[in-house]
Parts: structure tokens; C-alpha cells; sequence
């Protein structure tokens, strides 16, 4: 199978997306991605596109990672992007900024694209259990920013 | 091993589960990753800890917001341009984000590189080259006007007349004068030497004409320049005028033969070539005199010399 479904490409936008946080750096990193995954996928149809799809995605961020400004979104809600309504994006922009980049990647895998724990495992090189500890600790990370976010609510109480 | 309602984390029992431990499963307690036993003692654990609640709904919370992340939907228009692959001006122009400059700016830009680009061809493009095309077309003109004169003429005479005349005859002809010229040339030859002609020669002499002559194509000009004393300046310049319109000589320049500058006057001329001898000789009857070749930018047809003699009183005789 070397052509990949909407839902996988959705997935490599999604990705780069949250990681970056800048619409038109994510477009382009998501291209490059795809193609290489492509070309993966072209060269061994019997890889898992999912597990591909999560190596390419790592491959391509660690070309770039290095060119992103951390906590400097650059996206605007009209370039394609549909967050949904009342999604409050402050609290991912402060994780964003805040988390390492171990913990960002696994969360966004795990808990925003969804693709099963041993996927990405197998995807990303390392152990099941390094990965959920990634990401309890992101989604610890991510629970302190909401709560930040929520402190002058709680102040009133 | 026994297992008892209380979990039992050492050997001798009654030991719980410490927060710090209990922290570090709480999120695979959430997910229902535990095994039975280890659930049973974060339950337990929850039950007295307020800290690990308040973690647990925290956790709870930050779930349900990446849930809500993940329903973040993508154009078809993303879909299409991750699809398909950018080339290098395009992820350029995307990666300076030009289609968020300001209109004006871009406009100026726009403006700046077609303006550059017409400047650019403006350089590049020999106009040396191209101003002189035309130049050589007009060349060829006057060849072709040439063939035209003798295809046209009837008589052989005209033909052999113009095969035969010397350069002098030939050389001085303007371009309003060439008529008159060619019948003068005509009536001279035919005076001379009526010449019996048949179509052979006619047409050989046409063929003549024809073909291109390999000519050594003129680069550099030359210009005879000289000085002469004379006694009696005046009628000495009267006499000189005359030889040389003998010789076929005219006025090159603006200003007549003998034309009289301060205490000399002033020959600029051209003369063919073959009377250059002839002038020399007379002039030197009348005084001492040296004509130095000299370069000029000027080029002058075959046979056709330019000179100019600056004539001088000589006060010593």
C-alpha cells in the first residue's frame, strides 16, 4: 500500500500542528513527511503505514526541530486549520512551550492522533513503558497548565 | 502466594502504598492498565489521599482537552498541498510568507523586478550589432541597384563602357550624377573604340557583374597631408586649383579649393589615385614639398585618395 489514506495525512498535519504551532511550518514539514513516507511505503509495502507514518514524522521533526520558536504561535483560525469551538488554545501554547520534547511528542501520538501505544513504540524506537511514562508525564505537564489557566476562577471561590 | 482483602507490600505486612509510588500509576490506573491487585491499591491509596484525587481529576481533565484536540479538523485545500509536492519557489514563497506582505509592498516588488529584469535585457542585447545590421542591408541595396542598371540597359556599348572605364571616370559619381555620368561614358566609348560586341560578351560581362568580387574589405583609412611655400601665394593658388580639377580632383570639406585661411590657403581634396604622381610632380616645380600618409578613421572607396596642402607665401625668395 504506498498511497496513504485522508485520515493518515490528517494525522502528519495534526502532528506537525501541535508541535509547532505555525500553520504554514507545519504545511511544509507535513509534505515532506508525507513524502517520506511515501517512499517508505513504496519500498516495502508490508511496513505498518501507521508505525511509517509515526517514523517519518519523527525524522522530518528532527530535521526541523531546531528552526522552531517554542511558545510564538503563528496560525490564524482562517488557513485551514478548524480547531473546534470554544477550544481555548492558551493552555496548549503554554505545554507547547513548557514540556520537553519527549513528552510533547508522545502526548500529541498518543492522545491527539490516537495510534496505539505499541505503534508508536515501535515507531519512535524506544519501550512501551518509556513511552506512557512520556506521556503521564505530559499529560501531567498539560494539567498544571490548565489548572494555571483556571486560578483566578478558583481564587474567586 | 496468599492474596489477603489488604495488600501486603513487604514481607511483614501492612505496608501501603506510598503517594509517591501511587502518583507515577495513576495514569495507567486511568487508563485501566493496572492488574487487578496494584488497582486495588491506588484505590485504596485514593481513598485517604486528597493530593492524588485532585491528580486524578487533573489527569482526567487534561485527557478530556487533548480528546477535544484531537477533533481539530483539516481543509481539503491542507490536504491537497500536503499531497502534493512543493517546489522549491513555491516552499520559498511560503517560507517568507508572502501572501501575508502588505499589498503595496509586494506591488513594489513586483515593480522592482520586472523593472531589473527589462534593464538586464537592455544590457545584455549587442546593440552595436543591431545598429549595424541595417547599415549592411543598405550595402547590399546598392549592389542590387547596380545589377538593375545593367539588366535594364538595352546597348551593349553601356555594358562594355562600364567594364572598361578607368577608375577616374567612375569614381566620382554622386549618386545624382550617375546618369549623366554613365551616357558621358557611353559617348566616350563609343567615340574610341566602337567595339563590335555579340551576346556572349554581354552576357559574360553581366556575369561579371554578378559575382561577388573578393575584394579586401577596407578597416583603416589614410589621409596625404602636406604643406608647400610658393612665391606670389594668390595666382600660384589659382593655378593649383585648376590642375587639380584637371587631375579630377574635388573640394572634400565644407570649404572651397584654395579656400584662404590667414596668410595661406587651403587644398583638402580627393583625386584618384592614379593622378597622385601627376600632382606630386607639378607641385614641385613650385616649391619643396612632402605629403606624409597619414591613419584616418575616414575609409575611402578603391582608387580615391584624400589630401590636404596647406599653401604657404615664402618670404625668402
Amino acid at each position: 500500500m504506498t498511497r496513504m489514506s485522508d485520515s493518515d495525512l490528517r494525522a502528519i498535519a495534526l502532528f506537525f500542528f501541535f508541535s509547532t504551532l505555525d500553520d504554514n511550518f507545519a504545511l511544509n514539514c507535513a509534505s515532506e513527511a508525507h513524502s517520506i513516507c511515501v517512499k517508505k511505503l513504496q519500498k516495502n509495502p508490508h511496513l505498518n503505514p501507521r508505525i511509517t507514518l509515526v517514523a517519518a514524522c519523527l525524522e522530518c521533526w528532527n530535521k526541523y526541530k531546531n528552526k522552531i520558536t517554542r511558545g510564538k504561535p503563528q496560525y490564524s483560525n482562517d488557513s485551514g486549520w478548524m480547531l473546534p469551538k470554544n477550544l481555548n488554545l492558551s493552555s496548549w501554547n503554554e505545554f507547547q512551550k513548557k514540556a520537553t520534547e519527549e513528552e510533547l511528542l508522545a502526548l500529541i501520538t498518543s492522545k491527539i492522533l490516537n495510534i496505539s501505544d505499541e505503534e508508536i513504540s515501535i515507531g519512535m524506537g524506544v519501550s512501551i513503558g518509556t513511552l506512557r511514562f512520556r506521556v503521564a508525564r505530559g499529560l501531567k505537564k498539560l494539567a498544571a497548565c490548565l489548572n494555571h489557566g483556571l486560578s483566578p476562577v478558583s481564587l474567586v471561590r | 502466594m496468599k492474596m489477603s482483602s489488604e495488600f501486603i507490600f513487604s514481607k511483614k505486612g501492612k505496608r501501603k502504598l506510598t503517594p509517591f509510588l501511587g502518583k507515577e500509576l495513576l495514569y495507567d490506573y486511568i487508563s485501566n492498565r493496572l492488574d487487578d491487585e496494584r488497582k486495588r491499591a491506588v484505590d485504596s491509596l485514593l481513598k485517604d489521599s486528597k493530593e492524588i484525587q485532585d491528580e486524578v481529576l487533573m489527569l482526567k481533565r487534561a485527557m478530556s482537552y487533548t480528546e477535544e484536540l484531537a477533533q481539530t479538523g483539516i481543509s481539503e485545500k491542507i490536504i491537497d498541498e500536503i499531497k502534493v509536492p512543493k517546489t522549491y519557489i513555491q516552499g520559498f514563497f511560503q517560507k517568507i510568507r508572502w501572501s501575508e506582505w502588505p499589498s503595496g509592498l509586494k506591488l513594489g516588488i513586483e515593480v522592482l523586478t520586472v523593472a531589473s529584469c527589462i534593464l538586464l535585457v537592455i544590457i545584455l542585447i549587442p546593440w552595436n550589432k543591431v545598429i549595424k545590421f541595417p547599415i549592411v542591408q543598405t550595402s547590399q541595396l546598392v549592389l542590387s541597384e547596380v545589377k538593375k542598371d545593367i539588366s535594364k540597359s538595352s546597348s551593349n556599348e553601356i555594358v562594355i563602357a562600364e567594364k572598361n572605364a578607368t577608375p577616374e571616370e567612375l569614381v566620382f559619381q554622386d549618386e545624382t550624377e550617375k546618369t549623366a555620368e554613365s551616357v558621358n561614358n557611353q559617348k566616350t566609348v563609343q567615340a574610341q573604340a566602337p567595339v563590335k560586341t555579340d551576346s556572349k560578351s554581354v552576357n559574360e560581362a553581366s556575369k561579371n557583374n554578378t559575382k561577388p568580387q573578393p575584394e579586401s574589405i577596407k578597416t583603416q583609412g589614410f589621409l596625404y597631408r602636406g604643406s608647400i611655400r610658393v612665391s606670389n601665394l594668390d595666382v600660384t593658388s589659382e593655378k593649383f586649383v585648376k590642375k587639380i580639377e584637371e587631375f579630377g580632383g574635388r573640394k572634400a570639406g565644407e570649404v572651397p579649393l584654395g579656400w584662404k585661411k590667414g596668410e595661406s590657403t587651403y587644398f583638402h581634396f580627393t583625386i584618384p589615385e592614379a593622378k597622385y604622381e601627376s600632382l606630386k610632380s607639378f607641385l614641385i616645380e613650385y616649391g619643396k614639398i612632402q605629403l606624409n600618409k597619414e591613419k584616418h578613421d575616414r575609409v575611402m572607396p578603391d582608387g580615391i585618395i584624400r589630401i590636404i596642402i596647406n599653401v604657404y607665401e615664402d618670404k625668402d625668395k
